[in-house]
Protein backbone atom coordinates (compact mmCIF):
# COMPACT_ATOMS: atom_id res chain seq x y z
CA UNK A 1 0.00 0.00 0.00
CA UNK A 2 1.44 3.39 -0.94
CA UNK A 3 1.66 6.19 1.60
CA UNK A 4 -1.12 7.95 -0.24
CA UNK A 5 -3.30 4.84 0.00
CA UNK A 6 -2.51 4.62 3.69
CA UNK A 7 -3.55 8.19 4.27
CA UNK A 8 -6.79 7.54 2.44
CA UNK A 9 -7.44 4.45 4.50
CA UNK A 10 -6.73 6.33 7.71
CA UNK A 11 -8.80 9.35 6.84
CA UNK A 12 -12.07 9.91 8.60
CA UNK A 13 -15.03 8.92 6.54
CA UNK A 14 -16.26 11.64 4.20
CA UNK A 15 -19.77 11.28 5.45
CA UNK A 16 -18.83 12.24 9.00
CA UNK A 17 -16.76 15.16 7.80
CA UNK A 18 -19.57 16.44 5.59
CA UNK A 19 -22.06 16.22 8.44
CA UNK A 20 -19.76 18.01 10.84
CA UNK A 21 -18.95 20.68 8.25
CA UNK A 22 -22.63 21.21 7.58
CA UNK A 23 -23.04 21.87 11.31
CA UNK A 24 -20.42 24.60 11.10
CA UNK A 25 -17.27 22.63 11.98
CA UNK A 26 -14.56 24.44 10.03
CA UNK A 27 -11.91 21.91 10.96
CA UNK A 28 -13.98 19.17 9.34
CA UNK A 29 -14.40 21.20 6.19
CA UNK A 30 -10.67 21.89 6.28
CA UNK A 31 -10.05 18.13 6.24
CA UNK A 32 -12.28 17.77 3.19
CA UNK A 33 -10.41 20.62 1.56
CA UNK A 34 -7.02 19.01 2.24
CA UNK A 35 -8.25 15.70 0.87
CA UNK A 36 -9.89 16.95 -2.30
CA UNK A 37 -7.92 20.09 -3.19
CA UNK A 38 -5.35 18.24 -5.34
CA UNK A 39 -8.14 16.55 -7.32
CA UNK A 40 -10.05 19.81 -7.83
CA UNK A 41 -6.78 21.49 -8.81
CA UNK A 42 -6.25 18.84 -11.48
CA UNK A 43 -9.81 19.09 -12.76
CA UNK A 44 -9.48 22.86 -13.09
CA UNK A 45 -6.03 22.64 -14.66
CA UNK A 46 -7.40 20.29 -17.31
CA UNK A 47 -9.69 23.10 -18.46
CA UNK A 48 -8.24 26.54 -17.77
CA UNK A 49 -4.95 28.43 -17.79
CA UNK A 50 -2.65 27.64 -14.83
CA UNK A 51 -2.53 31.24 -13.59
CA UNK A 52 -6.26 31.14 -12.82
CA UNK A 53 -6.38 27.75 -11.15
CA UNK A 54 -5.44 28.65 -7.56
CA UNK A 55 -8.00 31.42 -7.45
CA UNK A 56 -10.78 29.22 -8.80
CA UNK A 57 -9.77 26.42 -6.46
CA UNK A 58 -10.52 28.68 -3.50
CA UNK A 59 -13.71 29.79 -5.15
CA UNK A 60 -14.92 26.22 -5.65
CA UNK A 61 -14.40 25.23 -2.01
CA UNK A 62 -15.86 28.41 -0.57
CA UNK A 63 -18.87 28.11 -2.83
CA UNK A 64 -19.31 24.47 -1.88
CA UNK A 65 -19.07 25.32 1.81
CA UNK A 66 -22.08 27.61 1.55
CA UNK A 67 -24.06 25.00 -0.38
CA UNK A 68 -23.39 21.84 1.65
CA UNK A 69 -27.09 21.65 2.42
CA UNK A 70 -27.78 20.83 -1.20
CA UNK A 71 -25.45 17.79 -1.22
CA UNK A 72 -27.94 14.97 -1.41
CA UNK A 73 -25.62 12.05 -0.69
CA UNK A 74 -22.99 12.68 1.97
CA UNK A 75 -20.90 9.78 0.66
CA UNK A 76 -20.44 11.49 -2.69
CA UNK A 77 -18.65 14.68 -1.73
CA UNK A 78 -15.92 13.92 -4.28
CA UNK A 79 -18.24 13.69 -7.27
CA UNK A 80 -20.17 16.71 -6.07
CA UNK A 81 -17.15 18.96 -5.65
CA UNK A 82 -15.87 17.87 -9.06
CA UNK A 83 -19.21 18.87 -10.60
CA UNK A 84 -18.89 22.29 -8.99
CA UNK A 85 -15.32 22.60 -10.25
CA UNK A 86 -16.36 21.71 -13.81
CA UNK A 87 -19.15 24.27 -13.67
CA UNK A 88 -16.82 26.92 -12.34
CA UNK A 89 -14.27 26.17 -15.05
CA UNK A 90 -16.92 26.29 -17.78
CA UNK A 91 -18.21 29.53 -16.33
CA UNK A 92 -14.71 30.98 -16.27
CA UNK A 93 -14.13 29.90 -19.86
CA UNK A 94 -17.41 31.40 -21.01
CA UNK A 95 -16.83 34.69 -19.26
CA UNK A 96 -13.22 35.20 -20.12
CA UNK A 97 -13.24 33.53 -23.53
CA UNK A 98 -9.63 32.59 -22.96
CA UNK A 99 -7.75 33.99 -25.82
CA UNK A 100 -6.96 30.80 -27.68
CA UNK A 101 -8.28 27.26 -27.74
CA UNK A 102 -5.94 24.58 -26.40
CA UNK A 103 -5.28 23.44 -29.96
CA UNK A 104 -4.43 27.00 -31.01
CA UNK A 105 -2.15 27.37 -27.99
CA UNK A 106 -0.47 24.14 -28.94
CA UNK A 107 0.05 25.26 -32.51
CA UNK A 108 1.19 28.73 -31.44
CA UNK A 109 4.36 27.51 -29.76
CA UNK A 110 7.07 27.34 -32.46
CA UNK A 111 8.86 24.03 -32.65
CA UNK A 112 12.17 25.72 -31.88
CA UNK A 113 10.82 27.07 -28.60
CA UNK A 114 9.45 23.77 -27.45
CA UNK A 115 12.83 22.79 -26.11
CA UNK A 116 12.82 24.81 -22.88
CA UNK A 117 11.20 23.00 -19.98
CA UNK A 118 8.55 25.63 -19.27
CA UNK A 119 7.61 25.98 -22.94
CA UNK A 120 7.52 22.23 -23.25
CA UNK A 121 5.26 21.96 -20.20
CA UNK A 122 2.95 24.56 -21.77
CA UNK A 123 2.81 22.50 -24.95
CA UNK A 124 2.00 19.33 -23.04
CA UNK A 125 -0.68 21.12 -21.01
CA UNK A 126 -2.27 22.52 -24.17
CA UNK A 127 -2.25 19.02 -25.66
CA UNK A 128 -3.82 17.64 -22.47
CA UNK A 129 -6.53 20.31 -22.53
CA UNK A 130 -7.35 19.50 -26.14
CA UNK A 131 -8.19 15.87 -25.32
CA UNK A 132 -11.79 14.70 -24.90
CA UNK A 133 -13.17 15.61 -21.47
CA UNK A 134 -12.92 12.22 -19.75
CA UNK A 135 -9.35 11.63 -20.87
CA UNK A 136 -7.92 15.07 -20.12
CA UNK A 137 -9.20 15.09 -16.56
CA UNK A 138 -7.99 11.63 -15.60
CA UNK A 139 -4.67 12.07 -17.36
CA UNK A 140 -4.05 15.44 -15.70
CA UNK A 141 -4.63 13.88 -12.30
CA UNK A 142 -2.14 11.16 -13.19
CA UNK A 143 0.61 13.14 -14.92
CA UNK A 144 0.39 16.50 -13.17
CA UNK A 145 -1.03 15.74 -9.73
CA UNK A 146 0.92 12.49 -9.49
CA UNK A 147 -2.03 10.32 -8.41
CA UNK A 148 -2.21 6.64 -9.21
CA UNK A 149 -5.16 5.10 -11.04
CA UNK A 150 -6.65 3.63 -7.82
CA UNK A 151 -6.33 6.98 -6.06
CA UNK A 152 -8.09 8.72 -8.94
CA UNK A 153 -10.89 6.17 -8.81
CA UNK A 154 -11.27 6.57 -5.05
CA UNK A 155 -11.46 10.35 -5.21
CA UNK A 156 -13.61 10.80 -8.29
CA UNK A 157 -15.96 7.89 -7.75
CA UNK A 158 -15.14 6.45 -11.19
CA UNK A 159 -14.67 2.68 -11.49
CA UNK A 160 -11.18 1.26 -11.86
CA UNK A 161 -12.06 0.15 -15.37
CA UNK A 162 -13.16 3.64 -16.38
CA UNK A 163 -9.98 5.19 -15.02
CA UNK A 164 -7.91 2.50 -16.72
CA UNK A 165 -9.59 3.18 -20.07
CA UNK A 166 -9.27 6.94 -19.69
CA UNK A 167 -5.58 6.70 -18.87
CA UNK A 168 -4.78 4.25 -21.62
CA UNK A 169 -6.70 5.96 -24.42
CA UNK A 170 -5.83 9.42 -23.17
CA UNK A 171 -2.12 8.62 -23.13
CA UNK A 172 -2.39 7.23 -26.65
CA UNK A 173 -4.06 10.39 -27.92
CA UNK A 174 -1.64 12.60 -26.00
CA UNK A 175 1.30 10.90 -27.63
CA UNK A 176 -0.30 11.38 -31.04
CA UNK A 177 -0.89 15.06 -30.42
CA UNK A 178 2.63 15.55 -29.21
CA UNK A 179 3.86 13.80 -32.31
CA UNK A 180 5.45 10.96 -30.38
CA UNK A 181 3.32 8.13 -31.69
CA UNK A 182 2.99 4.90 -29.76
CA UNK A 183 5.95 3.38 -27.94
CA UNK A 184 7.43 0.42 -29.73
CA UNK A 185 6.46 -1.98 -27.02
CA UNK A 186 3.85 -1.84 -24.29
CA UNK A 187 3.42 -4.26 -21.45
CA UNK A 188 -0.01 -5.32 -20.29
CA UNK A 189 -1.57 -6.09 -16.95
CA UNK B 1 -13.40 -5.53 -21.42
CA UNK B 2 -10.31 -4.28 -19.57
CA UNK B 3 -7.97 -2.01 -21.50
CA UNK B 4 -4.35 -3.07 -21.67
CA UNK B 5 -2.32 -0.50 -19.83
CA UNK B 6 1.28 -0.13 -18.80
CA UNK B 7 1.47 -0.90 -15.06
CA UNK B 8 3.54 2.21 -14.44
CA UNK B 9 0.87 4.40 -16.01
CA UNK B 10 -1.78 2.70 -13.90
CA UNK B 11 -0.25 2.66 -10.42
CA UNK B 12 3.47 3.43 -10.81
CA UNK B 13 4.32 -0.23 -10.37
CA UNK B 14 6.53 -2.38 -12.55
CA UNK B 15 9.21 -1.09 -14.87
CA UNK B 16 9.25 2.66 -15.24
CA UNK B 17 7.74 3.90 -18.50
CA UNK B 18 10.36 6.45 -19.48
CA UNK B 19 7.91 8.42 -21.56
CA UNK B 20 5.39 8.76 -18.73
CA UNK B 21 8.12 9.51 -16.21
CA UNK B 22 9.45 12.31 -18.43
CA UNK B 23 5.98 13.85 -18.69
CA UNK B 24 5.48 13.58 -14.91
CA UNK B 25 8.76 15.35 -14.33
CA UNK B 26 8.00 18.00 -16.93
CA UNK B 27 4.55 18.74 -15.51
CA UNK B 28 5.49 18.60 -11.82
CA UNK B 29 5.87 22.38 -11.69
CA UNK B 30 2.13 22.73 -12.29
CA UNK B 31 1.22 20.35 -9.47
CA UNK B 32 -0.97 21.47 -6.58
CA UNK B 33 0.98 23.11 -3.75
CA UNK B 34 -0.88 23.00 -0.43
CA UNK B 35 -2.29 26.35 0.57
CA UNK B 36 -4.72 27.22 3.33
CA UNK B 37 -8.36 27.82 2.51
CA UNK B 38 -9.00 31.58 2.41
CA UNK B 39 -11.96 31.60 4.79
CA UNK B 40 -12.00 35.37 4.85
CA UNK B 41 -13.13 35.47 1.22
CA UNK B 42 -16.29 33.82 2.52
CA UNK B 43 -19.78 34.24 1.29
CA UNK B 44 -19.93 37.95 0.77
CA UNK B 45 -17.54 38.09 -2.12
CA UNK B 46 -17.98 35.03 -4.35
CA UNK B 47 -19.13 37.10 -7.28
CA UNK B 48 -16.33 39.65 -7.09
CA UNK B 49 -14.24 38.02 -9.79
CA UNK B 50 -17.15 37.44 -12.11
CA UNK B 51 -16.11 40.39 -14.17
CA UNK B 52 -12.85 41.35 -15.59
CA UNK B 53 -12.88 44.79 -14.08
CA UNK B 54 -9.86 45.76 -16.06
CA UNK B 55 -11.76 45.21 -19.28
CA UNK B 56 -14.48 47.58 -18.21
CA UNK B 57 -11.85 50.04 -17.10
CA UNK B 58 -10.12 49.78 -20.45
CA UNK B 59 -13.38 50.39 -22.29
CA UNK B 60 -14.15 53.47 -20.21
CA UNK B 61 -10.61 54.78 -20.60
CA UNK B 62 -10.85 54.43 -24.35
CA UNK B 63 -14.15 56.27 -24.60
CA UNK B 64 -14.23 59.77 -25.97
CA UNK B 65 -14.17 62.70 -23.56
CA UNK B 66 -17.73 63.54 -24.40
CA UNK B 67 -18.79 60.32 -22.67
CA UNK B 68 -16.96 61.07 -19.44
CA UNK B 69 -19.77 63.12 -17.95
CA UNK B 70 -22.28 60.42 -18.76
CA UNK B 71 -19.97 57.75 -17.37
CA UNK B 72 -19.58 59.69 -14.14
CA UNK B 73 -23.31 60.09 -13.92
CA UNK B 74 -23.82 56.39 -14.39
CA UNK B 75 -21.07 55.68 -11.88
CA UNK B 76 -22.84 57.70 -9.23
CA UNK B 77 -26.01 55.74 -9.93
CA UNK B 78 -24.24 52.43 -9.41
CA UNK B 79 -22.44 53.36 -6.20
CA UNK B 80 -24.20 52.87 -2.93
CA UNK B 81 -23.21 53.54 0.66
CA UNK B 82 -22.64 50.12 2.22
CA UNK B 83 -25.26 49.14 4.75
CA UNK B 84 -27.65 51.97 3.92
CA UNK B 85 -31.28 50.81 4.34
CA UNK B 86 -33.37 50.53 1.19
CA UNK B 87 -36.36 52.74 0.54
CA UNK B 88 -39.67 50.93 0.47
CA UNK B 89 -43.17 52.21 -0.15
CA UNK B 90 -46.58 50.66 0.34
CA UNK B 91 -48.49 50.23 -2.95
CA UNK B 92 -51.59 48.72 -1.37
CA UNK B 93 -52.76 47.76 2.13
CA UNK B 94 -50.32 47.75 5.04
CA UNK B 95 -47.15 45.78 4.48
CA UNK B 96 -44.88 45.30 7.50
CA UNK B 97 -41.19 45.51 8.35
CA UNK B 98 -40.23 43.23 11.22
CA UNK B 99 -43.92 42.88 12.09
CA UNK B 100 -44.45 46.66 12.23
CA UNK B 101 -47.12 47.64 9.69
CA UNK B 102 -46.54 50.80 7.67
CA UNK B 103 -48.21 52.88 5.01
CA UNK B 104 -46.53 55.39 2.74
CA UNK B 105 -42.73 55.26 2.82
CA UNK B 106 -40.38 53.30 5.09
CA UNK B 107 -36.83 51.95 5.22
CA UNK B 108 -35.66 48.32 5.12
CA UNK B 109 -32.36 47.80 6.99
CA UNK B 110 -30.12 44.77 6.59
CA UNK B 111 -31.47 41.73 8.40
CA UNK B 112 -35.04 42.93 8.67
CA UNK B 113 -38.05 41.21 7.14
CA UNK B 114 -40.48 42.81 4.72
CA UNK B 115 -43.82 41.03 4.62
CA UNK B 116 -47.01 41.53 2.64
CA UNK B 117 -50.29 39.88 3.56
CA UNK B 118 -52.98 38.84 1.12
CA UNK B 119 -54.17 42.45 0.73
CA UNK B 120 -50.92 44.39 0.58
CA UNK B 121 -48.21 45.17 -1.95
CA UNK B 122 -44.95 47.11 -1.65
CA UNK B 123 -42.21 48.57 -3.84
CA UNK B 124 -38.55 48.22 -2.88
CA UNK B 125 -35.89 50.50 -4.33
CA UNK B 126 -32.81 48.37 -4.96
CA UNK B 127 -30.17 50.86 -3.85
CA UNK B 128 -30.30 53.22 -6.84
CA UNK B 129 -30.30 50.47 -9.45
CA UNK B 130 -33.92 49.50 -9.92
CA UNK B 131 -37.13 48.49 -8.25
CA UNK B 132 -38.73 45.32 -6.96
CA UNK B 133 -42.48 45.07 -6.64
CA UNK B 134 -43.47 42.78 -3.79
CA UNK B 135 -46.75 41.00 -4.45
CA UNK B 136 -49.31 39.91 -1.80
CA UNK B 137 -48.38 36.98 0.41
CA UNK B 138 -44.61 37.49 0.27
CA UNK B 139 -41.83 37.48 2.87
CA UNK B 140 -38.27 38.57 2.13
CA UNK B 141 -35.17 39.82 3.94
CA UNK B 142 -32.43 42.24 2.98
CA UNK B 143 -29.23 40.25 3.57
CA UNK B 144 -26.55 42.49 2.06
CA UNK B 145 -26.13 45.91 0.52
CA UNK B 146 -22.64 47.11 -0.32
CA UNK B 147 -21.21 49.64 -2.75
CA UNK B 148 -21.86 47.39 -5.75
CA UNK B 149 -23.50 44.17 -4.56
CA UNK B 150 -26.91 43.68 -3.04
CA UNK B 151 -28.64 40.57 -1.77
CA UNK B 152 -32.13 39.53 -0.77
CA UNK B 153 -33.50 36.28 0.59
CA UNK B 154 -36.99 35.43 -0.62
CA UNK B 155 -38.59 33.07 1.91
CA UNK B 156 -41.79 32.74 -0.11
CA UNK B 157 -44.09 34.73 -2.35
CA UNK B 158 -43.71 36.61 -5.61
CA UNK B 159 -41.57 39.57 -6.62
CA UNK B 160 -41.02 41.39 -9.92
CA UNK B 161 -37.65 43.06 -10.42
CA UNK B 162 -36.66 45.74 -12.92
CA UNK B 163 -32.92 46.28 -12.83
CA UNK B 164 -30.65 48.45 -14.93
CA UNK B 165 -27.23 47.69 -13.56
CA UNK B 166 -24.09 45.72 -14.32
CA UNK B 167 -24.48 41.94 -14.13
CA UNK B 168 -24.52 40.37 -10.68
CA UNK B 169 -25.39 43.60 -8.89
CA UNK B 170 -28.38 41.87 -7.31
CA UNK B 171 -28.75 38.32 -6.01
CA UNK B 172 -31.90 36.78 -4.58
CA UNK B 173 -31.58 33.56 -2.63
CA UNK B 174 -34.48 31.15 -2.36
CA UNK B 175 -34.55 27.85 -0.53
CA UNK B 176 -33.36 25.80 -3.50
CA UNK B 177 -31.62 28.25 -5.86
CA UNK B 178 -30.36 31.78 -6.25
CA UNK B 179 -31.14 34.28 -9.01
CA UNK B 180 -28.42 36.65 -10.19
CA UNK B 181 -29.58 39.50 -12.37
CA UNK B 182 -27.62 40.26 -15.51
CA UNK B 183 -29.26 43.67 -15.99
CA UNK B 184 -32.82 42.65 -16.63
CA UNK B 185 -36.43 42.33 -15.60
CA UNK B 186 -37.90 39.16 -14.17
CA UNK B 187 -40.57 37.70 -11.91
CA UNK B 188 -39.52 35.26 -9.21
CA UNK B 189 -41.91 33.07 -7.29
CA UNK B 190 -40.84 30.88 -4.35
CA UNK B 191 -42.78 28.51 -2.15
CA UNK B 192 -42.03 27.04 1.25
CA UNK B 193 -40.31 23.72 0.66
CA UNK B 194 -38.05 24.84 -2.15
CA UNK B 195 -40.20 24.91 -5.29
CA UNK B 196 -39.87 28.09 -7.31
CA UNK B 197 -40.10 29.63 -10.77
CA UNK B 198 -38.44 32.50 -12.55
CA UNK B 199 -39.78 34.19 -15.69
CA UNK B 200 -37.55 36.66 -17.51
CA UNK B 201 -39.16 39.57 -19.34
CA UNK B 202 -36.00 41.44 -20.38
CA UNK B 203 -32.33 40.52 -20.62
CA UNK B 204 -30.96 37.46 -18.86
CA UNK B 205 -30.72 36.02 -15.39
CA UNK B 206 -28.46 33.34 -14.00
CA UNK B 207 -30.22 30.72 -11.93
CA UNK B 208 -27.93 28.59 -9.82
CA UNK B 209 -27.46 26.20 -6.94
CA UNK B 210 -24.16 24.76 -5.77
CA UNK B 211 -23.75 22.31 -8.60
CA UNK B 212 -26.13 23.56 -11.27
CA UNK B 213 -26.21 26.79 -13.21
CA UNK B 214 -28.47 27.84 -16.06
CA UNK B 215 -28.84 31.08 -17.97
CA UNK B 216 -32.41 32.14 -18.69
CA UNK B 217 -33.05 34.67 -21.47
CA UNK B 218 -35.88 37.06 -22.14
CA UNK B 219 -39.14 35.23 -22.83
CA UNK B 220 -38.01 32.08 -21.04
CA UNK B 221 -38.55 30.59 -17.63
CA UNK B 222 -37.15 27.90 -15.39
CA UNK B 223 -38.26 25.95 -12.36
CA UNK B 224 -36.26 25.12 -9.25
CA UNK B 225 -37.03 22.18 -6.99
CA UNK B 226 -35.98 21.20 -3.47
CA UNK B 227 -32.87 19.03 -3.50
CA UNK B 228 -32.46 19.40 -7.25
CA UNK B 229 -31.98 23.08 -7.96
CA UNK B 230 -32.63 24.93 -11.22
CA UNK B 231 -34.14 22.93 -14.04
CA UNK B 232 -33.81 23.19 -17.79
CA UNK B 233 -34.87 26.64 -19.09
CA UNK B 234 -37.55 26.83 -21.77
CA UNK B 235 -39.42 29.55 -23.61
CA UNK B 236 -42.78 30.45 -22.13
CA UNK B 237 -44.51 30.00 -25.49
CA UNK B 238 -43.42 26.37 -25.80
CA UNK B 239 -46.20 23.80 -26.19
CA UNK B 240 -47.76 22.31 -23.03
CA UNK B 241 -46.47 18.88 -24.09
CA UNK B 242 -42.92 20.20 -24.31
CA UNK B 243 -43.14 21.93 -20.94
CA UNK B 244 -44.56 18.80 -19.31
CA UNK B 245 -41.75 16.67 -20.73
CA UNK B 246 -39.17 19.15 -19.41
CA UNK B 247 -40.77 18.97 -15.96
CA UNK B 248 -40.67 15.17 -16.06
CA UNK B 249 -37.00 15.22 -17.07
CA UNK B 250 -36.01 17.70 -14.37
CA UNK B 251 -38.04 16.02 -11.63
CA UNK B 252 -36.34 12.64 -11.97
CA UNK B 253 -32.58 13.19 -11.88
CA UNK B 254 -31.98 9.65 -10.61
CA UNK B 255 -34.52 7.74 -12.71
CA UNK B 256 -32.86 6.84 -16.00
CA UNK B 257 -36.02 5.29 -17.44
CA UNK B 258 -38.20 8.30 -16.72
CA UNK B 259 -35.53 10.61 -18.08
CA UNK B 260 -35.17 8.62 -21.31
CA UNK B 261 -38.93 8.70 -21.89
CA UNK B 262 -38.99 12.43 -21.16
CA UNK B 263 -36.14 13.06 -23.61
CA UNK B 264 -38.08 11.24 -26.33
CA UNK B 265 -41.08 13.50 -25.74
CA UNK B 266 -38.97 16.62 -25.54
CA UNK B 267 -37.30 15.90 -28.86
CA UNK B 268 -40.53 14.97 -30.62
CA UNK B 269 -42.28 18.18 -29.55
CA UNK B 270 -39.38 20.63 -29.91
CA UNK B 271 -39.78 23.61 -32.22
CA UNK B 272 -37.00 25.65 -33.80
CA UNK B 273 -37.10 28.09 -30.88
CA UNK B 274 -36.66 25.20 -28.45
CA UNK B 275 -33.12 24.61 -29.70
CA UNK B 276 -32.03 26.74 -26.76
CA UNK B 277 -33.62 24.26 -24.38
CA UNK B 278 -32.10 21.31 -26.26
CA UNK B 279 -28.66 22.88 -25.97
CA UNK B 280 -29.09 22.97 -22.19
CA UNK B 281 -30.47 19.45 -22.25
CA UNK B 282 -27.44 18.27 -24.21
CA UNK B 283 -25.28 19.00 -21.18
CA UNK B 284 -27.63 17.24 -18.79
CA UNK B 285 -28.33 13.92 -20.48
CA UNK B 286 -26.09 10.89 -20.10
CA UNK B 287 -23.39 10.47 -22.76
CA UNK B 288 -25.32 7.69 -24.49
CA UNK B 289 -28.31 10.01 -24.99
CA UNK B 290 -26.25 12.89 -26.36
CA UNK B 291 -26.27 11.72 -30.04
CA UNK B 292 -30.07 11.61 -30.00
CA UNK B 293 -30.31 15.14 -28.59
CA UNK B 294 -27.58 16.48 -30.84
CA UNK B 295 -29.16 15.11 -34.01
CA UNK B 296 -32.49 16.76 -33.25
CA UNK B 297 -30.76 19.97 -32.24
CA UNK B 298 -28.64 20.01 -35.39
CA UNK B 299 -31.79 19.58 -37.48
CA UNK B 300 -33.06 22.81 -35.94
CA UNK B 301 -29.77 24.75 -35.88
CA UNK B 302 -26.94 23.37 -38.04
CA UNK B 303 -23.56 22.67 -36.48
CA UNK B 304 -21.23 25.61 -37.29
CA UNK B 305 -18.73 25.05 -40.08
CA UNK B 306 -15.31 24.08 -38.84
CA UNK B 307 -16.74 21.76 -36.22
CA UNK B 308 -18.09 18.25 -36.40
CA UNK B 309 -20.70 16.15 -34.69
CA UNK B 310 -17.86 14.24 -33.02
CA UNK B 311 -16.39 17.47 -31.63
CA UNK B 312 -19.68 18.19 -29.90
CA UNK B 313 -20.21 14.63 -28.69
CA UNK B 314 -16.71 14.76 -27.18
CA UNK B 315 -17.83 17.97 -25.40
CA UNK B 316 -14.89 19.92 -26.80
CA UNK B 317 -15.08 23.43 -25.41
CA UNK B 318 -14.42 25.40 -28.65
CA UNK B 319 -17.11 23.41 -30.48
CA UNK B 320 -19.59 23.91 -27.64
CA UNK B 321 -18.85 27.64 -27.55
CA UNK B 322 -19.31 27.91 -31.33
CA UNK B 323 -22.58 26.01 -31.22
CA UNK B 324 -23.79 28.16 -28.31
CA UNK B 325 -23.09 31.18 -30.53
CA UNK B 326 -24.91 29.61 -33.48
CA UNK B 327 -28.02 28.93 -31.42
CA UNK B 328 -27.97 32.48 -30.06
CA UNK B 329 -27.69 33.89 -33.56
CA UNK B 330 -30.41 31.65 -34.99
CA UNK B 331 -32.83 32.56 -32.20
CA UNK B 332 -31.80 36.25 -32.19
CA UNK B 333 -30.93 36.16 -28.51
CA UNK B 334 -29.08 39.21 -27.30
CA UNK B 335 -25.75 39.12 -25.56
CA UNK B 336 -26.09 38.58 -21.80
CA UNK B 337 -23.46 41.28 -21.32
CA UNK B 338 -25.35 43.97 -23.23
CA UNK B 339 -27.40 45.06 -20.20
CA UNK B 340 -26.75 48.74 -20.83
CA UNK B 341 -28.88 48.62 -24.00
CA UNK B 342 -31.95 47.45 -22.11
CA UNK B 343 -32.74 50.66 -20.30
CA UNK B 344 -36.02 51.05 -22.20
CA UNK B 345 -37.26 47.65 -21.03
CA UNK B 346 -36.56 48.23 -17.38
CA UNK B 347 -36.83 51.98 -16.94
CA UNK B 348 -39.35 52.74 -19.64
CA UNK B 349 -42.33 52.27 -17.40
Amino acid sequence: MSSADASFAAATDDRELVRAARDGDRAAYGRLYERYAPMVHGVLLSRIAPEHVDDLLQDVFLKAMTQLRSLRDDDHFGGWIVAIARNRAADHYRRTREDATPQEQLEAVPSAERSSASAEAAVVLAALQSLPEAYRETLTLRLVEGMTGPEIAALTGLTHDSVRVNLHRGMKQLRERLGQGEPAKESHD
Amino acid sequence: MTEAIHPYLWDKSGAVDADVERLESLMSGLRYHPQPLAWERGIAQPKSRRFRVWRWTAVVAAAAMVLVAAALSIQSRFTWRPGEPWRVSALAGNPSIDKQAFSGAARLPIGQVLETDSQSRARLHVASLGIIDVEPGTRLRLVATTAKRHGLALDYGTISAHMWAPPFSLSIETESAAVFDLGCAFTLHAERGGYGTVHVTSGWIEFESADRRVLVPQGAEAVTRAGIGPGTPYFSDATPEFKLAIAQFDSHPDDAGARAAAVDRILSTARMRDAFTLLNLFHEVTPDARPQVLDRMAALVPIPSGFTRDDLLAMRQPALAAYWGAVHAALHLDNPKSWIMRWKDVLGD
